[in-house]
């Protein structure tokens, strides 16, 4: 049963229900084939070592839908989302989990919706923002 | 020392690398499946999560200009979600380098290219836009931290 969020239930402060995600190498060789990034610092140790990182690292875009995933799940269907902007700050290890958040920071309407407002973004399991970025949300009419 | 060349300023502003998909429903359950997300809803409605539209990008971007570095990074994305996708559609995008600037950091010098995605469906609806950052960098030893 696919359930709507209702504006009557957000305001500026209103926190989004976060998301966990522990990736996995089979996951980042999974999205390489799915979003057809196929570079080699997302499964090849040695690749991303020569290239300057500290080993194979989570795909930048993989992040980013994590957490259209938080959003949508949150506001119930993914084309609530409008706006997803998203800027990736630090590098996730793969096996390590990110945890996805956000928190509402206005909400206004036009001639025929409501909508939300958020900052989102991703932290690793030190608490460091390794994602930050903020979102547009429609709440319906 | 400024290593952005006139030959990459006169790519700004113009449009490159179009390419036409028809989404495959396999290609959406397999990026549903790659992301782990449980929503019924892509199975139920035949539509795609919205970053789904990366699988109509070159990953790496095709390069409109000769860059110094091979070593790259994504910085990040700006999106605009307009119409779903859904299976079966036919989807144009469209590319144009935006903007280009540097930067030096732990990953050494650092060049910075934005691009414009449009996608368009077969109707001529422009269902999304994708403001991408692509980061090009020469490697430095604090690299990774």
């Amino acid at each position: 049963m696919i359930k709507l969020l209702s504006r009557d239930h957000v305001f500026e402060g209103t926190t989004i229900t976060p998301l966990v995600k522990t990736p996995t190498n089979r996951q980042l060789v999974q999205y390489a084939g799915a979003s057809g990034d196929y570079y080699e610092i997302h499964y090849d140790q040695a690749f991303a070592q020569s290239a300057g990182l500290e080993g194979v690292i989570v795909h930048g875009a993989l992040k980013g839908a994590f957490l259209a995933e938080m959003l949508s799940n949150w506001a119930g269907h993914p084309t609530a989302l409008r706006k997803l902007g998203v800027q990736y700050r630090g590098m996730d290890i793969v096996g390590k989990p990110i945890t996805c958040k956000g928190i509402v920071t206005n909400t206004f309407s036009d001639n025929s919706s409501y909508f939300a407002e958020c900052d989102v973004w991703t932290e690793n399991e030190r608490g460091q923002r390794t994602t930050v970025g903020n979102a547009v949300v429609n709440l319906g009419t | 020392m400024s290593i952005i060349t006139n030959e990459m300023l006169t790519a700004i502003g113009v449009e490159s690398n179009t390419r036409t998909y028809r989404v495959d429903p396999s290609a959406i359950s397999q990026f549903v499946e790659a992301v782990g997300d449980k929503n019924i809803v892509y199975e139920l409605e035949h539509i795609a999560p919205p970053t789904f539209l990366r699988y109509f990008d070159e990953v790496p971007p095709l390069l409109e200009f000769p860059m110094p570095y091979t070593n790259i990074l994504d910085g990040g994305s700006d999106w605009e979600f307009y119409e779903p996708v859904h299976t079966g559609d036919e989807i144009t995008s469209t590319t144009e380098v935006t903007k280009i600037f540097e930067k030096t950091g732990a990953l050494g010098h650092m060049i910075f290219v934005v691009r414009r995605h449009r996608y368009n469906r077969s109707d001529s609806v422009q269902i999304a836009q994708q403001l991408s950052t692509t980061i090009y960098y020469s490697g430095g030893p604090q690299a990774g931290t």
